[in-house]
């Protein structure tokens, strides 16, 4: 126990730097895994997104450097712009087919 | 005894060790949760109580306007957008595809390598941290006490060496000579930026003023690439889910101003019928 406090307890980047870590991994598992539910891998790259601002974020902190914030803007408005885009893609998805299901997407393989 | 350990640490550090590690919980519970739950409506707020959670965090490291940015946006409108789908597509609950081998294996090595080589760097870069912190732990309260106000002012010498630096770097740009009208002008609103420049070495700026300082300067070209991204995310999405449907009517006004001459107003009087 005092050990793991010690080894938590002055939060400094590296601490940051594992839960974006974490956070990334997470996402990335997440899009393998819901291979049926075309939102959750929007979800899923959200996440990715929120991980890498994280790390920005972290750095910008720990170097006292403010053009880590500034890209971590640019991070936010990539990922809108994305968000909105892939959710008409799929509402116009749905108008034609009546379903999301990946399995029925996969019309352009070959 | 066990816990005689938080007695080297400030309060301060206290503080910020305990709020890191509950977002901290909150932000990998919530991500766990969003890529396991089957009902993609759970899935949508957990993703809200992260991005919450990961405000907070953003806060704590003093990106105040960052925090309160992924509230608002992604709180406010692509979480709010996400469930607006959600609820429209009526998504039939589908058990979880049966992973395949295959795809499993492919996702599980991808991750590892990923984390392998991202907590190599942490982790190899961690002793040296945690020798510096024996140091100064292993000293009496008196001088660690003096260590942080020591690093206080460091940090805020190392902020002002950073604001002279920028300072520098203005006082350079009206050293370029600039063309015709335009130089008075550019020459005033220099100065009014190195003036702010100057208030931020003093630290009387916030993080949001700093923040437009550097974007509506250095930035301004990338800020502008993005809002020019964002219009076209906006027209795109427009363009994309328009349509016309047949069983609306609508005004046509190139039919109506070509139509048949012979067509045309006629004055009837009332109650006579045509």
């Amino acid at each position: 126990m005092p050990s793991l406090l010690s080894s938590l307890l002055p939060v400094s980047l590296a601490h940051y730097l594992f839960l974006s870590t974490s956070l990334f991994v997470i996402g990335l598992i997440g899009l393998f895994l819901n291979r049926r539910h075309v939102i959750v891998i929007l979800m899923s790259v959200e996440l990715l997104f929120l991980a890498a601002s994280m790390n920005f974020i972290a750095f910008s902190a720990a170097l006292g450097d403010l053009s880590g914030q500034v890209f971590a803007l640019f991070i936010l408005a990539t990922a809108a712009a994305e968000v909105t885009i892939g959710l008409a893609i799929l509402v116009v998805y749905y108008r034609n087919r009546a379903s999301i299901a990946i399995h029925d997407i996969s019309d352009l393989k070959g | 005894m066990p816990f005689a350990i938080l007695n080297e640490f400030s309060p301060f550090e206290l503080t910020e060790g305990v709020i890191f590690s509950i977002f901290a919980t909150i932000i990998i519970a919530c991500a766990l949760g969003v890529i396991t739950v089957r009902n993609p409506v759970y899935a949508v707020l957990l993703l809200v109580i992260a991005f919450f959670s990961s405000a907070a965090l953003f806060v704590m490291q003093g990106a105040e306007f960052l925090g309160l940015l992924l509230v608002i946006v992604y709180v406010g409108a692509i979480a709010v957008l996400f469930l607006f789908v959600v609820m429209m597509l009526d998504i039939r609950f589908v058990a979880r595809a049966k992973l395949q081998r295959k795809h499993l294996q492919l996702a599980l090595l991808v991750a590892g390598l990923l984390l392998f080589e991202l907590l190599a760097v942490v982790i190899i870069d961690q002793p040296r941290e945690r020798a510096d912190n024996k140091l100064t732990t292993s000293a009496s309260q008196v001088t660690a006490s003096q260590a942080t106000a020591n690093q206080v002012s460091a940090n805020q010498v190392s902020s002002s060496q950073v604001a002279a630096s920028q300072v520098a770097a203005s006082k350079k740009m009206i050293a370029k000579p600039t063309v015709g009208l335009v130089k008075d002008i550019l020459a005033k609103k220099i100065r009014e930026e190195e003036l702010a420049r100057e208030e931020a070495a003093k630290g009387l700026l916030d993080n949001t003023t700093e923040l437009g300082l550097l974007v509506y300067s250095e930035y301004l070209v990338i800020f502008e690439i993005a809002g020019l991204l964002l219009l076209l995310a906006m027209l795109g999405a427009i363009v994309l889910t328009h349509r016309k449907r047949d069983d609306v009517l609508r005004q046509n006004i190139s039919t109506q101003h070509t139509r048949d001459e012979k067509a045309r107003l006629v004055d009837i009087e009332p109650r006579s019928g045509v």
